[in-house]
């Protein structure tokens, strides 16, 4: 019985050793070639609506959408958010947000949007929904995602 | 309402934060009663704000991944309190409250001076009320989470018995042959697992509720350590289910909900406790 409460000390502990390490190789590996390309492919093409969901849900499913971004492209994204704007002082490029919270209200996301080139973007602030296809994107060396051919739902 | 939530279950990500979220509840409760009964109530507390501090640290330094090092010093922190705070001059309450406010204003002050994120409060937010934590687990995290708890489930159980012994009487146990420093260490390193691991479910803030409520609602109804034991098991499972399942129901923060899910259960058995006395 003893031998047994052992070698079961044992297991648990090695269990325990091999989670830890686990943790080390762990995080989201982002591909990172380094070329400027788009990818569109999905091996799910369902859309998502994060409007009927709640706060917790869509805070949740977006964080998902930016730590494993490979598991939405080409799904059409529907959102509810607040349109905020931001000019990169590096190559000038305007990029525009729709931000969520938590449900805490301490922690904010947002998915940059690009619109179809007759639709006109909301004031800043501005609650509103929008819909596109998820893709990402690569700037220099870096991998960003965002909604692509968005239409403004509602406003 | 049922819709919904059928629909939610089919997201990965709140079947892992209700399996995780079970486990780390069930781990707690266990390890509950034992420090409940050993008047260590407040080392949850105590610790968690230790292992806010150790994230605070493993960010400055620029770790990665900072679970492990969070861990090892939540275990370091652990064993001083519970196994050498005897000998120490600072003992008991005094001791978990200075760790635990000293840590807690090193960590914020290490993120405010070496700040690496750009939404510091934040960051800060997320950590002391778990925010949506346990619904954003990477993999990697789960599987961690799971592991990690059921080598914490596996102690309890081998050990049982003497963990049963020290909780009650020490000196007898001691005087039985019964290592209690080296069971005082081995609890001391579960509790420091589960403190580490309950604040991706409720927070560092909220973590002495995991701890305490579920022990103490058992506590009002049944008498022996194991049927408390068992029930505060129960409840704590339930009330984390019952918690996660409303927060993303409704929106609400994940761990003040599964909080006031205990507060409410706590106050019911408190209700049966007295009928049950009355009879």
């Amino acid at each position: 019985m003893v031998k047994a409460k052992k070698l079961f000390c044992v297991a648990a502990a090695v269990f325990m050793m091999i989670s830890l390490a686990s943790c080390r190789n762990g995080g989201t590996d982002q591909k990172n070639d380094g070329e400027s390309k788009t990818e569109t492919s999905s091996k799910n093409m369902s859309d998502v609506d994060l409007t009927v969901m709640s706060s917790t849900m869509v805070y949740s499913e977006v964080y998902n959408m930016l730590t494993y971004p490979e598991e939405y492209i080409g799904r059409n994204i529907t959102m509810k958010g607040l349109y905020a704007k931001d000019e990169s002082a590096y190559n000038g490029n305007v990029y525009h947000f729709c931000i969520i919270s938590d449900a805490t209200a301490c922690c904010a996301q947002g998915i940059e949007f690009i619109l179809k080139p007759d639709e006109l973007y909301p004031d800043s602030g501005e609650e509103f929904t929008v819909s596109g296809v998820f893709e990402t994107y690569y700037e220099d060396t870096a991998m960003y995602c965002h909604l692509n051919n968005a239409v403004i739902v509602k406003k | 309402m049922f819709d919904k939530l059928a629909m939610y279950f089919q997201y990965p990500f709140v079947r892992y934060a209700l399996i995780v979220g079970a486990l780390i509840a069930l781990c707690s409760s266990l390890l509950g009663v034992t420090l409940v009964l050993k008047r260590f109530s407040f080392i949850g507390d105590g610790l968690a704000h230790v292992a806010f501090g150790a994230m605070a640290v493993a960010a400055v330094i620029g770790l990665t991944d900072d679970m492990p090092f969070t861990l090892a010093v939540t275990i370091i922190c652990a064993a001083l309190l519970l196994g050498v705070g005897r000998k120490t001059k600072i003992k008991g309450d005094a001791a978990i409250a200075m760790i635990s406010v000293g840590a807690l204003a090193l960590g914020y002050l290490l993120m405010n001076i070496f700040s690496t994120s750009a939404n510091l409060s934040g960051d800060v937010c997320s950590s002391l009320f778990g925010s949506t934590s346990i619904l954003t687990l990477t993999r990697t995290e789960v599987w961690l989470c799971f592991g990690l708890s059921i080598a914490v489930l596996a102690v309890f159980v081998i050990f049982y018995n003497k963990i049963f012994a020290i909780t009650f009487d020490e000196d007898f146990a001691r005087a039985t042959g019964i290592k209690s420093d080296v069971y005082n260490l081995v609890i001391a390193v579960t509790v420091a697992v589960v403190i580490t691991l309950a604040m991706n479910l409720v927070g560092s803030l909220l973590i002495s509720a995991l701890v305490i409520f579920p022990a103490i609602s058992a506590m009002r109804v049944f008498k022996s350590f194991k049927s408390v034991t068992i029930c505060s098991a129960i409840l704590s499972v339930s009330c984390a289910i019952l918690g996660i399942i409303i927060s993303i129901l409704w929106g609400t923060p994940v761990g003040s909900t599964i909080v006031g899910v205990d507060i409410v259960v706590f106050l019911a058995f408190c209700g049966f406790g007295l009928i049950k006395k009355e009879r």
